[in-house]
């Protein structure tokens, strides 16, 4: 299998001297394509900081990151801007879509930064919202949509662009039970049928189950890499 | 380019409140500037007016020395057909000859001294507004040779009313002899000017060569020009139509260069006033994308993250001051005008005709004035400043890295 992330030892630190925290301390760690990873553990373990590290969203105080081979934690702050946007997908866990777009333009943002032409991107993201249910609700704004069904959108969009990678940060969390359940199934059938690569900062059980491979973080370090 | 201005065109009718009372702020700041602006201009038309109508003219003519110390022995040889030369130059309305000759006025409980005209009541009439300024008595007749009219507070320093002796002496030309005339108050004169008022006096044309035994002569040809004509050029033509005669011929600007000095600031000041005013609009500006864009923060950390690049977020921001500056621009052009509209037709009057500018009493309302200007060069001032103003926020927004922008929302 072909490693698609890499980190050699990757640590963050915010503050300096006696008030220095740890976030993540050294963390090295190789995800092949494909996989359905979830990383796990407590509060304040560093899940969301190895999320941000691994898709350029936050500079490491050392280490490196490698996505496809390439290192984006030396690259400079427009080329990963740009590769962010066409390899990889980002679920957050709130607030993931822009507020004054509808479904649909929320869906054909990524495309627009692409600069994909009018016609394509209308027709690319009325597939998607289809792929996930949504397709009528593809002029609603945000506002107008359940948390359920934002985060769908969110998925559609992180699809859209057709990433390599997609990195999802506790997209559960505030979600019921049963919605949380239906769109886990979604993203993994769409890892499943197109081999995008998932990653997962998670605290919920379901995920956890339906997830490959667990990397267990415990105050920033690597304690468990099972894999399932 | 399209898309990011439906983005910030949506972005700022999300707070429509906020987004209205920003466009107030721009608008309200427009249209102190238009108003100060017309007023400005009311102010020069009626400062010019006052100045050139009043008794200047818009254009003199002289012999070459005269005006250093207004000596009398410069003067005009034929002076009637020179003005009848000028008023051929197209644009020329009228051309009115005076002599004058400074000398000793006095009665029989005072004296004073003063400058003494002799005019052509007929031709002066298309010149000046000396008929408006006679307050008690009459004018003086066209061949009048007893009649002279007096400034009023003159009147009141020689102690003297109407129909009263008064003896001017001064200068005979050609033989420098020393010669008195006798004359009889036929009117006083208010031109609301203090140095007018007191030191001016007014005889027929004839009465005023004779004084001087200079017949034919003059030492002053005051002109009018055609409102509507360009001032500037018509001088020059004038120049150019008599140069064969060795005269001055002078604008208004050059014979009152105070207050064309005045004017030229104004124009300045009203430049500065629109910087000052705009720092201070620019500050509350400022504070509003300000906060907008503290509200924003995980939006656009988010936007980030999906690979928007920092220049696309600062050209969105900046997109929205724009459209903030446009609105803003509007709304200031209507209120402005409307401000404009009401003072063009009602005046605004300072003080009840007491106060005082440059030396001028403003005795009659000022109506604002409208020019291209407070249409084109003012608005667009207006839009540059907002979009400035929202420079630092952009830049502020640009800078920032996705988790940044996500952790400072939390």
């Amino acid at each position: 299998m072909t490693v698609i992330i890499k980190t050699e030892k990757l640590s963050r630190h915010y503050g300096k001297g006696n008030v220095m925290v740890k976030a993540l301390d050294e963390v090295d760690l190789e995800i092949d394509q494909g996989e359905f990873t979830a990383i796990v553990g407590p509060s304040g373990s560093g899940k969301t900081t190895l999320l941000q590290l691994i898709g350029g969203l936050d500079r490491p105080s050392s280490g490196d990151v490698y996505l496809k081979g390439t290192k984006v934690s030396a690259m400079a702050p427009r080329a990963l801007s740009d590769f962010r946007r066409d390899h990889i997908g980002f679920i957050f866990q709130a607030f993931n879509l822009i507020p004054v777009l509808t479904a649909k333009e929320n869906v054909e943002y990524i495309m627009l930064l692409q600069e994909r032409p009018r016609a394509e991107r209308h027709e690319k993201a009325m597939a998607i919202l289809e792929s996930v249910g949504l397709k009528d609700m593809a002029d609603r704004r945000p506002s107008e949509m359940s948390g359920g069904q934002q985060q769908r959108v969110a998925v559609a969009r992180a699809l859209a662009s057709e990433p390599d990678i997609i990195l999802a940060d506790e997209p559960t969390a505030n979600l019921d039970s049963k919605t949380g359940a239906e769109l886990i199934d979604m993203m993994k059938e769409f890892n499943e049928k197109n081999g995008v690569t998932f990653v997962f900062s998670t605290h919920d059980t379901k995920i956890m189950e339906r997830a490959k491979r667990l990397v267990r973080l415990v105050d920033g370090r690597i304690s468990e890499d099972i894999r399932q | 380019m399209g898309s990011n201005i439906r983005l910030a065109l949506r972005n700022i009718l999300r707070n429509k409140r906020r987004t209205f009372l920003t466009c107030l702020l721009v608008g309200s700041g427009l249209a102190i500037l238009m108003f100060v602006d017309g007023l400005m201009l009311g102010m020069s038309d009626m400062m010019i007016r006052k100045v050139t109508s009043t008794w200047l003219g818009e254009a003199q003519i002289h012999a070459p020395q005269f005006r250093r110390d207004l000596d009398a022995a410069f003067y005009m040889e034929k002076a009637d057909e020179l003005a009848r030369r000028a008023e051929e130059v197209p644009g020329v309305e009228a051309a009115a000859p005076r002599t004058l000759v400074t000398g000793m006025i006095s009665s029989s409980g005072n004296a004073t001294g003063g400058a003494i005209y002799g005019i052509d009541p007929a031709r002066e009439k298309h010149v000046s507004r000396l008929n408006e300024a006679l307050v008690e008595g009459e004018m003086i007749a066209q061949d009048a040779r007893q009649d002279i009219l007096i400034g009023y507070k003159m009147a009141d320093l020689l102690d003297v009313e109407i129909g009263d002796r008064i003896v001017v002496t001064a200068t005979e030309l050609l033989s420098g002899e020393i010669a008195q005339s006798l004359f009889f108050v036929s009117g006083y004169l208010r031109f609301n000017d203090r140095a007018m008022d007191s030191s001016m006096a007014f005889i027929s044309y004839a009465a005023g060569q004779k004084l001087l035994a200079l017949p034919g002569a003059a030492q002053e040809i005051a002109i009018s020009i055609d409102p509507e004509a360009d001032e500037k050029a018509i001088v020059a033509n004038l120049n150019s139509s008599l140069k064969d005669q060795n005269l001055e011929i002078l604008g208004w600007w050059e014979l009152a260069p105070d207050i064309a000095s005045i004017l030229a600031m104004q124009e300045f000041g009203l430049w500065i006033m629109a910087l000052i005013l705009f720092i201070l609009v620019s500050l509350g500006l400022i504070n509003s994308m300000f906060m907008s864009i503290f509200e924003r923060h995980y939006e656009f950390g988010v936007m980030l993250g999906l690979g928007t690049r920092s220049s696309k977020l600062f050209s969105l921001i900046c997109w929205e001051g724009a459209l903030i500056g446009m609105w803003g621009a509007a709304l200031g052009l209507g209120m402005g005008a409307l401000a404009n509209a009401w003072s063009a037709r009602y005046g605004i009057l300072f003080g009840k005709g007491t106060s005082e500018f440059a030396g001028l009493t403003l005795s009659e309302p000022v109506f604002n004035q409208f020019s291209i200007t407070q249409f084109t060069g003012l608005p667009a001032f207006v839009v540059l400043l907002t979009v400035l103003a929202c420079i630092i926020p952009a830049i502020h927004a640009a800078r920032l890295t996705p988790s940044e922008a996500m952790r400072r929302a939390i």
